[in-house]
């Protein structure tokens, strides 16, 4: 190897070293510095996926297992009765998003009580501020018809791109609303210990849709229909998905996603509770789960693509001084482009990729090749130290 | 052998059943009243039914979306008829437009910063309130022994829904109508003379009543009625002095008094 393409490669090697240098430093102060809050603040909640769902680059299709009821403004009494009339159409499960806490009128709640027990039903729970919240006449609290409505704890993300099934709390495991309508479902015979492990961990949701993707019915359609032959044999879920029916501007139990069409800025929330949990059920029906590239990969690529692109960069600098600037720049949106293409290509093959990293240390570090030939031009003069540029 | 022959030719009659076997699709969405026929039943399609066999025929602006066991969906659009074994050919497009177009459509889009730019409207909306009612019109006042409710038909409804409320107590009672008018009588728990009532119609059973006009109905007992009467006497006596016949003045007193006899 000759001496010049020695210190070419040491050159890309030490410009490298300044251009991380500077990066861990600016993370660093963006995180740690308080000062900085609005800026991470507007970034946490960013991701390059949430482009793939808003931008519709996902198939859409439909869901064929599970189908919505919203309750709207029922009291008590029209839910037992809405749930009598589903419980008619013969559905395999009725997953409850709803949760009666306290007791109210003995009567009514003992109408309620006895769709509730029903075992085709699953009852909703929810972990709130360190102490869980049932329906008034969940007395026996069994884990097997009982799921919870929290889709992820401890999250500081407010888009809900993730959930977690299974869930330890103490000694008990505890499934969440969609695991154990489909445990339901499937006749107990889920989950395997293997996906259980795995679901006890955040996973991603993989989106069917939103409410147009199901099958859905407002409170008066459902009981004005005296049969509904699609509902025998399906997932039924029973919560809340606005008043009147699908309003857009109704945001009680409604949530940002990924398929909010603003992905960055703000918005309003897209997606009501039950329909996250329907896509869950779906996702999980459908054994779609993803993949997610291990971390060191990320850094792996985000550094020898870097590397290889300094290397590349300087000896343009060197050779073609002229074009140097604006190849610097149509690399830099030329990568920026492609890698996102190849994320969301592995995405859509159920590989998560997380490109941020080899975005920007390719970005920040095609920006320190000018910076690195005037330190190595001063080192030069003061030195005589050997360069690339001095050889 | 024979036994092994006899296993074949079972098979064999088996085959084309389970060839055949039919497909199920599920009504995911639908427009207007498209019409489903299977032997001799015949029925409208609503959201949520099955169909197996038979045909589906649909008019001018009737529209269906279904859904078969795999989750592929089907969608007719046009008026006429289709049979069931046919829904096959009426799969709707995948989205033919590849994941990279898309892609790069998109970003074509960023580059070119389209779509960037917003209109604000900072103001709110009602929509404009469902007025069908004809008679009797808003806030009359009436002594009559029977009141006739009319209405504009609602266009495509099967049936009307009648609210009568009784203003005082705050209570409605609903009634179910095939046609554009109901006749109330005096008495009973209904209509009683002295109360004030608010009426509409909607065609929904459930309404949003800040979405439909509700006509008072001031019906007056005798002592009002009499006073009310007495009021309008000279102005009825100029009446008659200028011509007009009873029927005109009680169409005048109506219209302009509210005040109908």
């Amino acid at each position: 190897m000759s001496t010049k393409i020695k210190y070419l490669l040491r050159d890309g090697f030490l410009c490298l070293v300044m251009a991380s240098a500077f990066i861990i430093g600016v993370s660093f102060l963006v995180v740690n510095l308080s000062i900085f809050d609005p800026f991470t603040k507007a970034f946490k909640d960013f991701s390059f996926f949430d482009i793939y769902y808003s931008e519709k680059l996902n198939e859409t299709t439909l869901s064929d297992k599970v189908i919505l009821v919203n309750v709207e403004q029922g009291d008590r009494f029209q839910i037992q009765e809405l749930l009598r009339h589903i419980q008619d159409q013969n559905p395999k499960v009725i997953g409850l998003d709803i949760i009666f806490k306290g007791e109210k009128d003995p009567f009514v709640d003992s109408l309620l009580q006895i769709q509730l027990e029903k075992d085709n039903v699953v009852r909703a729970k929810a972990y709130v501020e360190g102490k869980w919240n049932y329906d008034f006449g969940n007395t026996q609290k069994k884990l097997d018809n009982t799921g919870y409505t929290n889709i992820n704890f401890g999250s500081e993300e407010t888009v809900i791109r993730e959930f977690q099934a299974f869930h330890r709390i103490g000694d008990s495991l505890h499934a969440s609303l969609a695991a154990t309508v489909v445990s339901k479902y499937l006749e107990n015979n889920w989950p395997e210990e293997e996906i259980q492990k795995k679901l006890s961990r955040q996973q991603p949701i993989n989106y069917t849709g939103n409410l147009d993707a199901f099958l859905n019915f407002s409170y008066d359609e459902c009981m004005s229909l005296e049969s509904i032959p699609a509902m025998e044999g399906k997932i039924v879920l029973v919560g809340y998905l606005g008043y009147p029916h699908q309003s857009p501007t109704d945001i009680e139990d409604k949530f940002f996603t990924p398929l909010n069409p603003v992905s960055a800025g703000k918005g309003i929330p897209d997606m009501f509770g039950m329909v996250i949990h329907a896509n869950i059920i779906q996702q999980i029906l459908d054994e779609n789960y993803f993949w997610e590239v291990p971390a060191w990969v990320d850094y792996l690529t985000a550094l020898s693509l870097t590397y290889f692109g300094i290397v590349f960069f300087i000896w343009i600098s060197v050779n073609v001084p002229a074009g140097y600037a604006l190849y610097v720049k149509i690399s830099q949106l030329g990568v920026t482009v492609l890698f996102l293409w190849l994320t969301f290509a592995l995405y859509n093959k159920k590989i998560i990729f997380e490109p941020e990293h080899s975005i920007a240390f390719f970005v920040i570090g095609m920006e320190f090749i000018e910076l690195y030939e005037v330190i190595a031009h001063k080192l030069n003069k003061k030195y005589q130290w050997k360069s690339y540029y001095h050889d | 052998m024979e036994k092994l022959l006899s296993r074949l030719r079972f098979l064999l009659i088996l085959f084309p059943l389970i060839c055949n076997a039919q497909s199920k699709y599920a009504v995911f969405e639908v427009k207007g009243s498209p019409i489903h026929t299977e032997a001799s039943k015949k029925g409208t399609l609503t959201k949520g039914a099955v169909v197996r066999a038979g045909e589906v025929s649909l008019k001018n602006e009737d529209q269906l979306t279904l859904l078969n066991n795999k989750g592929e969906v089907f969608q007719l659009k046009s008026p006429g008829k289709y049979a069931v074994s046919n829904f096959e050919k009426y799969k709707m497009n995948e989205d033919k437009e590849g994941f990279s177009s898309k892609y790069f459509a998109y970003v074509w889009r960023e580059i070119n910063s389209e779509e960037n730019t917003k209109t604000n409207t900072g103001n709110i909306y009602r929509d404009g309130l469902i007025d069908i009612l004809i008679s009797p019109a808003d806030s009359i006042s009436t002594y009559m022994n029977k009141v006739v409710f009319t209405w504009a038909p609602i266009e495509k409804a099967s049936a009307h829904y009648f609210f009568l409320k009784e203003n005082a107590t705050n209570s409605i009672t609903k009634m179910k109508v095939e046609g554009d008018s109901l006749t109330l009588f005096v008495g009973g728990n209904l209509l009683k003379k002295g109360n004030v009532y608010s009426w509409g119609v909607s065609n929904e059973e459930y309404p949003d009543f800040t979405r439909i006009k509700m006509n008072q109905l001031n019906y007056l007992d005798k002592n009002t009625y009499d006073t009310k009467k007495a009021e309008l006497d000279s102005f009825v006596k100029n009446l008659r002095k200028l011509g007009l016949s009873e029927k005109e003045i009680t169409e005048k007193l109506c219209t302009y008094f509210k005040f109908c006899e």
